[in-house]
């Protein structure tokens, strides 16, 4: 998956939108609780976050077709992420 | 920004950062100290690129990930390459010492000089560290960031 830098928004590799991500509540993932498996429970809003670095693109696509208001949780170091920072980047697309 | 600590979370006093030679002596006049450190890019720290370009429009394609090609059409005119991502006026700047900051005080550095690395990302992503917890000793700050542990995760 593709993270890019300036919209903050989470895309396959290749190129298909998954998710923007915004917290207003600006959560700590340490903060919280273990969930069910691959995610933790929020205390603020009671939703399951997930953490991205156990999903394929595929399994992140089908996760959010199910839930679309799912929280995700992105770390730049995580092995299957790419972190795009150019504005000029014509390849991703949100359609 | 994504992979940065969150600005000052200790509220610290904060520690300001003059880049142009008018600017530090200016706080100098004005009772600081400047802590003066040469600017000196890391070869640790780069982005990486790779071009394409359309083979009968001319038009480019600029990608930071070096496993989707924009198409048969396209051919690479810069492979895929490092480079340094930052400038920066001047080949010094100072950090501005406050006339009774204590040995020991932990300060928040706004505007780091050294070129330390914010997250080591993969394909070629490791971006500097923007700010950070210092530690004044010794007619020096002593920087407390470890970028495996501290890069900040993103949630939404």
């Amino acid at each position: 998956m593709k993270f890019d830098l300036h919209n903050d928004s989470l895309f396959t590799d290749s190129g298909e939108f998954i998710k923007k991500l915004h917290c207003p509540l600006v959560k700590s993932w340490d903060e919280m609780h273990p969930g069910q498996r691959n995610s933790r429970t929020c205390d603020a809003c009671s939703c399951e976050v997930y953490d991205t670095s156990q999903f394929s693109d595929r399994e992140l696509l089908l996760l959010m077709s199910r839930n679309p208001n799912a929280c995700l949780m992105v770390s730049p170091t995580q092995e299957n992420l790419t972190v795009v920072n150019f504005m000029q980047n014509q390849t991703l697309r949100s359609d | 920004m994504f992979g940065q600590p969150k600005n000052n979370p200790s509220n610290l006093r904060v520690i300001k950062t003059a880049r142009t030679l008018d600017a530090i002596n200016l706080a100098a006049n004005n009772g600081f100290r400047p802590l003066v450190k040469a600017v000196v890019p890391s070869p640790k720290i780069h982005s990486a690129v790779v071009v394409y370009q359309h083979r009968k429009t001319g038009e480019i394609v600029v990608e930071a990930d070096s496993r989707c090609s924009p198409g048969i059409d396209y051919e690479i005119v810069i492979p895929f390459r490092r480079f340094y991502p930052y400038s920066f006026s001047e080949p010094y700047a100072a950090y501005l010492v406050p006339p009774d900051l204590a040995e020991g005080e932990t300060v928040w550095l706004e505007d780091l000089i050294e070129d330390l690395v914010a997250v080591y990302g993969n394909q070629g992503w490791h971006p500097r560290l923007e700010s950070s917890e210092a530690i004044w000793k010794k007619g020096d700050f002593v920087i407390s960031f470890n970028p495996e542990k501290d890069a900040r995760r993103l949630i939404g």
